[in-house]
């Protein structure tokens, strides 16, 4: 139970501002064991845009399905392209695909139930983190497989499921199921030539084993802690190789991995070089991952600055450049609430969430109402964020200044305060000389 | 010797516009909201007195040239709190000033320079010696390459000034290298005796601060002394902080630019990138032709830009260098060259460009960027047609 202050503060966001506590963090950053509230209307027109490009027209195609993508926020309003929402899109919607194998969102574009039941799908989530020692290409995605295999769809895990599915695709013996499975992912994997897996080495062995078996939790508990961080780094993407044959064998027609934090990778990887061309020989040129499993970096401008300099240039790998024609196809740039009704529905369903019980309001953006969430809107430049924050910032201060009603006049200063530090549209080239 | 004595202001021209185009709301302002429009511009709080100099400098400036009336400015920060909503008003000039730079703002850059030549003797001096000829400033900026190779780190050229010594035998021998002629007997005489004096003013310091820190104010007092008596003959006899405000003001009127990557100068090489006509007397300027500019340089780019590669005698050459030579054997901009690299650098049927990004940051150039990326190296291969 938390502590009762004794001053009204507490009082007057229950009683009057209908509220159990504040339901904007101080700094909302997403994380997948801090999830918060999920809003997916905030993207408006970019959220079609991310299942068109990464999912829909990949799963039209017969073969040769890969995406390497990136997803942005180049929005010009924050030069830093942060507090867009990508996490939480990427992993969010990663979630939500793995419950059904993208099924209902088939459904939701309007695809026909008899393609939805032939093109299964999954989606998986990882970033960059040095603090668990996530500095490669290969752990991050070894990640990234974990997320998939963990995933639920309410009453077993997609491992289970997959497994499940692999079982009837192959006719498995009864009581010798991960035998069998065993046995078919062998055969599976030494189809592909140039695949050089080493299937006899022990963590391999292991691995694929307990891949087979109907033991989730300790499959995962041997990735995250039995595969050493030198094998994750030098052998990681044999691991993801075997993983992607095993979704193959399930029937699985196609997966995409999302990337997160892409710049941790410029700022902390030992071997750059090195593990740069694992990534490209692995994603482009090796089977079957090059031909159905997409990569999707999260990308804003200063992770661009940081890793523009091998990425293309020194690895030829597809550029992740937002501002290039000839990658819109590849890129889906968020642009932060462009709209009124977007940044309206993201504050009220953050409010009813922490909604007391049985109190009633005029509007579902009480205690504020649509002028002030659309002028905080504005002075945030549509950054969700920032948008959250600042709705977040000024509860704190009305409650704590025992103010009942919160009306423009008392939350103009506070939008003018930031303002005055980073809204001030930038004058500096209406005065240089022109070029003659 | 330069015949009056001058105070160029410290300032961006830039700021000046943007300074005076204050005043189109109201024909009276205060320096206050000069200073407000100068953290606006630049993107700061406007709480405290942030840049309260820089609009003091402005409006002194603008002053000078007769756009606006102010009579005294502050001196300090305690000053400015008493007078910062002191009235300055803009007089007609100011206001032709306003309107010529809304309907043209090149001439309205044109006028300034014109304007500012008539009122400043040192840049009378310097424009004159830049029409006639290159100039080439050994400014020093490392301790073993500029003044001796001794001075390996700074605490030894600290230990040594702090016994009122230094290698200025060597000095001089390295700045008569890197200005590719004798230093005159006079010359060596003013120079040895200044530095004299600064080692007897700086011991203490030598002495007491940290030796970084001391090594960085030495060298700009050194550049003090040899900057002004290596140009007393051409009248440039001032510091080396009115050096470097001129060569920015050209850059920003796109007359002259400056820049110390080219291979075979070392230093700062200075040079003009338009036509600068003087009256008789060289009392003002008769009229300003801009025969390097995008237009101009942009025709037969690629070959032009063949000839300045060759130059190098390297497969791949530093893209610095390349646009140091190219500018100074075409006389331009190296923002003419960036905005005609950032045009032509997918080549042609006759010449193929090969870029590689930025690896290691230049010491003192902008780099060069290219598609959103930093240019380290190129190479122009011309096809075999």
């Amino acid at each position: 139970m938390p502590i009762k202050l004794k001053s009204g503060s507490s009082n007057l966001m229950n009683d009057v501002y209908g509220l159990q506590e504040n339901p904007f963090r101080t700094a909302p950053i997403y994380s997948i064991d801090r999830r918060g509230t999920y809003v997916p209307e905030m993207y408006g027109d970019q959220y079609d845009e991310f299942y068109q490009k990464f999912f829909l027209n990949p799963l039209s195609k017969e073969s040769n399905k890969q995406v390497i993508g990136a997803l942005w926020s180049t929005h010009s309003g924050d030069s830093l392209g942060k507090g867009y929402g990508k996490s939480m899109l990427m992993a969010e919607e990663s979630m939500q695909i793995n419950r059904d194998l993208g099924a209902s969102k088939l459904r939701k574009f309007g695809v026909d139930e008899g393609d939805i039941i032939e093109n299964p799908f999954v989606s998986g989530y990882c970033t960059f983190d040095q603090a668990k020692d996530v500095k490669s290409f290969a752990a991050a995605l070894l990640d990234a497989v974990v997320f998939i295999l963990e995933s639920s769809d309410g009453d077993r895990t997609l491992h289970l499921k997959l497994r499940e599915r692999i079982c009837q695709r192959i006719e498995a013996e009864e009581g010798f199921e991960g035998e069998s499975i065993e046995r078919a992912l062998n055969k599976e994997l030494r189809r592909y030539r140039g695949l050089n897996i080493q299937l006899t080495h022990a963590t391999v062995r292991s691995f694929i084993e307990r891949l087979c078996h109907n033991d989730t939790e300790e499959l995962v508990k041997f990735i995250r802690h039995e595969i050493g961080p030198r094998v994750k780094a030098n052998q990681g993407f044999n691991f993801v190789h075997i993983f992607n044959a095993f979704l193959m064998l399930a029937g699985i027609v196609y997966v995409v991995y999302f990337v997160d934090q892409i710049e941790n990778f410029a700022k902390f990887a030992r071997n750059q070089e090195r593990d740069l061309k694992i990534l490209r020989e692995s994603i482009c040129q090796t089977s079957p991952t090059a031909e159905f499993a997409s990569f999707v970096f999260q990308m804003h401008i200063q992770a661009l600055q940081v890793i523009e300099d091998w990425w293309d240039n020194i690895e030829h790998l597809p550029s992740l450049d937002a501002s290039k024609p000839i990658n819109t196809m590849r890129i889906v740039d968020l642009k932060g609430l462009t709209t009124t009704k977007e940044a309206t529905t993201l504050a009220a369903r953050y409010l009813a969430e922490k909604r007391v019980s049985g109190f009633r309001v005029a509007s579902d953006l009480h205690p504020f109402d649509g002028d002030i969430v659309e002028a905080i809107r504005q002075a945030v430049k549509g950054n969700p964020r920032k948008f959250l924050e600042q709705l977040g910032a000024i509860l704190d201060n009305a409650a704590d200044q025992q103010r009942k009603k919160i009306d423009l006049p008392f939350v103009q200063p506070y939008l003018d305060d930031d303002s005055s530090e980073t809204n001030v549209v930038p004058e500096e080239e209406e005065y240089t000389n022109p070029e003659r | 010797m330069a015949t009056d004595t001058d105070s160029l202001p410290r300032i961006k021209l830039e700021d000046l516009f943007l300074t005076i185009r204050e005043f189109e709301k109201d024909p009276a302002t205060t320096l206050e909201r000069l200073r407000c429009r100068i953290c606006v511009n630049r993107k700061q709080k406007l709480s405290g007195d942030l840049y309260w100099s820089t609009a003091r400098d402005n409006a002194i400036e603008l002053q000078r040239l007769g756009l606006l009336e102010a009579g005294s400015f502050p001196k300090d920060k305690k000053a400015y709190e008493l007078m910062k909503e002191k009235q300055l008003r803009i007089t007609p000039e100011g206001n032709a000033v306003i309107a010529l730079f809304r309907s043209d703002r090149s001439a309205a850059y044109d006028g300034l320079f014109k304007a500012m030549y008539a009122v400043h003797p040192y840049l009378r001096s310097f424009v004159k010696a830049i029409t006639q000829h290159y100039l080439v400033a050994p400014v020093i900026t490392s301790l073993k390459d500029h003044v001796s190779p001794r001075y390996a780190s700074a605490k030894l050229l600290s230990d040594d000034v702090a016994e009122k010594q230094l290698d200025t035998e060597c000095l001089l021998s390295l700045t008569e290298k890197r200005i590719q002629r004798p230093l005159t007997p006079a010359e060596v005489n003013t120079i040895s005796s200044a530095v004299r004096t600064l080692l007897e003013e700086s011991a203490y310091g030598a002495i007491s601060e940290e030796p970084i820190d001391f090594t960085k104010k030495f060298l700009l007092k050194l550049n003090d002394i040899v900057l002004p008596n290596v140009f007393r003959s051409m009248d440039l006899a001032f510091d080396y902080r009115t050096h470097r405000t001129l060569w920015g003001f050209g850059q920003e009127w796109k007359l002259w630019q400056s820049t110390s990557a080219h291979p075979d100068y070392d230093g700062r090489l200075v040079h003009r990138t338009a036509t600068i006509r003087l009256t008789h007397q060289g009392e003002s300027v008769a009229s300003l032709m801009y025969d390097s500019g995008l237009k101009n340089t942009g025709e037969n780019f690629l070959f032009r830009l063949f000839q300045a590669y060759q130059k190098l005698k390297n497969t791949y050459v530093p893209a610095w260098s390349l646009r140091a030579v190219f500018c100074f054997d075409n006389l331009c901009q190296d923002s003419v060259f960036d905005k005609l690299m950032e045009e032509h650098y997918t080549g042609s049927d006759e010449y193929d460009l090969q870029l590689e990004i930025h690896r290691q940051k230049g010491q003192h150039d902008r780099p060069l960027r290219i598609g959103n990326r930093n240019i380290g190296l190129v190479r122009v291969v011309r096809r075999q047609l």
